[in-house]
């Protein structure tokens, strides 16, 4: 069975409910005047869910807004402002877009945010959330963002249920108390206390979605040929992530999951001709989706993996009774997980052994620490790697990055076919 | 008494990247605090583009390279600072280096958040608190000798030490930034950055000397310029601004007046590090943990306490923080009427220039 040009259901899904719910929301708040939050990617999401506060995630907007061709008009309202253009990108393309005119917007643009929320990460973040907390209606709030120290091995077999020890208390104890100033700060503004029932079951339905999309990673891991294109995996795992902690989440990660499934029961193949598996590490480039389907015709090259899959399924559960703890377990680390040497390093080996990959394209962005050790500690399990370095949201960046030609040099010079 | 790596256990030196190690708590476990800051980096690096950090500035990126080469004798320890990323990057790289059986010498990160609440105190403690068994750890290799242990009256009373000692460093610094702002004849800033480079390197009582000794002009500046943007390990940068005659009057980033060094002596002998906490929270914002408005307020307060007539950002490649706090400093400062220059991208090719095109550039404001 071959599916080249068939979208996936769950991607398609997912897509929909995403632009329904964004208008639909984004209505009501301009309508009602109702609280609205723009959130950090790692910022502590489910208390919002919990408190009933909607919310829209930076990175996801930012991915929106790249993806509709907007983003060097978002980042040119920036340097207008005095502020720089060419510092996190990725981060700061949100608040750019916000002075842009309404007219041509992305999905009708964002309303104004009545709270800002963001962790402390790298020597930026927080002055862009600062920033945020200027416009007329928008109060930002900052938590801190301590370092990964200690780093024991395999921390994605220790953080589900073992996390005092994958992350170290101290750490812990600080975030789990900002997290309550946090929710003071909210419950003072909205007039209302925090259910916590709500924000336990919020945890519990997190932790069930990692399950589905855990089932899912094992099966494309497992799987040959590649029944799914990452174009369509990502929008599928990703919006639900954004909806994490809600039933119709974990409902469309097990739809995913159960799509996928009858897929390779099926021996479907996104291309029949597959010689060679990539892994795509870094973030998407949101503006050249088309950017990995690209070699396959000419190289037998399907990109098999990209981390939102991956670290939807090892990075997100947390179990334990106190939810504001686990909470706390679930964001103390979670850049970590997917940056710091060597927790990075041994993750990216573990994912590219289980799937099989033939070569990895590695997109190294300027904040991100400790890109060569991922690159040699998975040259030295026998995987080439392909160290590209541009901003994913910049198209500039990427265009000057030559990336498609660059790509195909490597999987001449260097991806042998499957064996 | 026994020897690490040919080095004498008399003086031994835990190097230090970041301005957020508390340098009593350091001299109290028994050794010398000795800052790498990426001296030198002006004169251009070695290092490759995109190394083992990713993108970090030309600063760190020497810093770096200086804590990979061989290690000098007598050094017992690495403590580095999360107060920026380049400095968590270089912790990060080490700790893999130190792992792979490649540094000699242990690393430390001392990670010290500087939001004023309860917890963060308590977090800040217990970073204190490992950052004493470090180094006493260390130099538990060098003598083998028993470690006190933080709450022994042996280690209270070296605490209330060193903390005294470094009173009268910072009161020696307090004596040069007055020498540096007075009316008339002044110390040049170049001068002053290099007696803080001897405060952050130096036993206090040698420092104390080098920053006394600092001499003043014979005249009076042509001009007094307060420096911004990044950080300066060393007085290269001065060095060009005041070859015309400018006096560089202060600065706001840590490697000069901002840094941390001297201290309170008024530490509790019933809880040190309770004092040592509340004096790092009460530290000059910096570019990468401040908000852009406490930045601008303090460039602001501190541009007219050193009574300058032109401000100059110089800001390095990838340095980015200080990217951000210009949009406010340019407003403060305008509003001042201070002329203010910003030269940004620097690189050890394009930095001299730059400085140089920066001062021109405040002339000729004067001139408009």
């Amino acid at each position: 069975m071959s599916v080249p040009g068939e979208r996936l259901v769950s991607a398609a899904r997912a897509t929909a409910f995403q632009k329904q719910w964004f208008a639909e929301t984004m209505e009501h708040v301009r309508a009602s005047g109702d609280p609205f939050a723009l959130l950090n990617a790692d910022a502590p999401h489910e208390v919002l869910r919990a408190f009933g506060v909607p919310y829209v995630v930076n990175q996801w907007w930012a991915s929106v807004i790249a993806a509709k061709r907007r983003g060097p008009d978002a980042l040119a309202a920036l340097r207008a402002a005095g502020l720089p253009d060419d510092s996190r990108q990725y981060d700061a393309m949100a608040l750019g877009a916000q002075d842009l005119p309404a007219e041509g917007a992305p999905w009708g643009g964002l309303p104004e945010p009545t709270f800002a929320i963001s962790e402390r990460g790298g020597d930026v973040s927080h002055k862009i959330f600062e920033l945020w907390g200027r416009r007329p209606t928008t109060e930002s709030f900052l938590l801190s963002r301590t370092a990964a120290d200690p780093v024991p091995d395999a921390w994605w077999e220790l953080v589900p249920h073992e996390w005092e020890a994958a992350f170290g208390t101290a750490r812990l104890d600080l975030l789990q108390a900002e997290i309550e100033t946090l929710i003071s700060w909210l419950e003072e503004r909205l007039g209302r206390p925090l259910d916590r029932e709500l924000l336990a079951e919020s945890m519990r339905l997190g932790n069930e979605q990692a399950e589905w999309n855990r089932r899912t990673r094992d099966l494309i891991a497992a799987a040959r040929p590649l029944p799914v294109a990452v174009t369509d995996s990502i929008p599928a795992v990703m919006v639900p992530q954004w909806h994490r902690g809600s039933r119709w989440a974990v409902d469309a990660a097990r739809g995913l999951y159960e799509e996928i499934a009858e897929r390779v029961d099926a021996g479907a193949a996104i291309y029949p001709g597959e010689r060679r598996r990539l892994m795509w590490i870094g973030r998407g480039v949101w503006s050249d989706l088309d950017l990995y389907r690209a070699f396959e015709e000419e190289f037998g090259a399907v990109f098999v993996w990209s981390m939102y899959l991956a670290i939807a399924a090892d990075g997100y559960p947390r179990y334990g009774s106190d939810p504001v703890r686990a909470l706390a377990a679930r964001f103390v680390g979670f850049t970590d997980q997917l940056y710091v040497p060597p927790w990075s390093a041994q993750w990216y080996v573990k994912e590219a052994l289980a799937h099989g990959i033939d070569g990895v394209v590695h997109l190294v962005a300027d904040d991100t620490p400790g890109s060569v050790f991922i690159s040699e500690s998975l040259e030295a399990a026998g995987v080439p790697v392909l160290e590209i370095h541009a901003n994913n949201a910049d198209a500039r960046s990427t265009a000057a990055a030559r990336v498609p030609e660059r790509i195909a040099d490597f999987l001449r010079q260097r991806v042998a076919e499957s064996s | 008494m026994s020897v690490v790596a040919g080095g004498h256990a008399e003086d031994p030196q835990v190097l230090v990247v970041g301005d957020g190690v508390p340098r009593v708590l350091v001299r109290a476990a028994g050794a010398r605090p000795v800052a790498v800051r990426g001296e030198g980096w002006a004169e251009g690096s070695t290092a490759p583009e995109v190394g083992m950090l990713g993108a970090v500035d030309p600063a760190a990126e020497v810093a770096f390279e200086t804590l990979r080469t061989p290690i000098p004798a007598g050094v017992v320890g690495i403590a580095i600072a999360n107060d920026s990323q380049s400095s968590l990057r270089i912790f990060y790289a080490l700790r893999m280096l130190r792992m792979r059986g490649e540094l000699t010498v242990p690393v430390h990160l001392v990670d010290a958040p500087t939001t004023d609440a309860p917890a963060t105190r308590a977090f800040v403690r217990t970073q204190y608190e490992a950052l004493w068994r470090f180094v006493r750890g260390a130099m538990g290799e060098v003598s083998g000798g028993a470690q006190a242990a933080l709450g022994d009256s042996e280690a209270s009373e070296a605490l209330v030490r060193a903390a005294s000692e470094e009173a009268l460093l910072g009161a020696a610094l307090d004596e040069l930034r007055a020498r540096r702002t007075a009316a008339g004849p002044v110390v040049r800033g170049s001068d002053a950055l290099d007696a803080y480079r001897a405060a952050a390197t130096l036993e206090p009582r040698q420092a104390i000397t080098d920053i006394t000794g600092a001499v003043a002009m014979d005249h009076p500046p042509t001009r007094r310029i307060f420096v911004t943007g990044s950080d300066h390990p060393d007085g290269d940068a001065y060095r060009v601004l005041e070859s015309s005659g400018a006096v560089v009057v202060g600065e706001d980033h840590r490697t000069g007046d901002g840094g941390w060094l001297g201290g309170d002596d008024a530490v509790d002998p019933r809880d040190p590090l309770a004092s040592l906490v509340a004096e790092h929270l009460e530290r000059t914002p910096a570019a990468p943990t401040a908000t852009i408005a406490e930045r601008a307020s303090e460039t602001m307060r501190r541009v007219r306490a050193a009574g300058a007539d032109g401000v100059i950002a110089l800001i390095r490649r990838h340095d980015e923080a200080p990217l951000w706090d210009l949009v406010d400093q340019r407003r403060l400062l305008e509003a001042a009427g201070i002329p203010f220059a910003v030269r940004a991208d620097l690189t050890a090719e394009t930095w001299r220039d730059a400085a140089l095109s920066a001062l021109h550039e405040l002339t000729r404001e004067d001139r408009a």
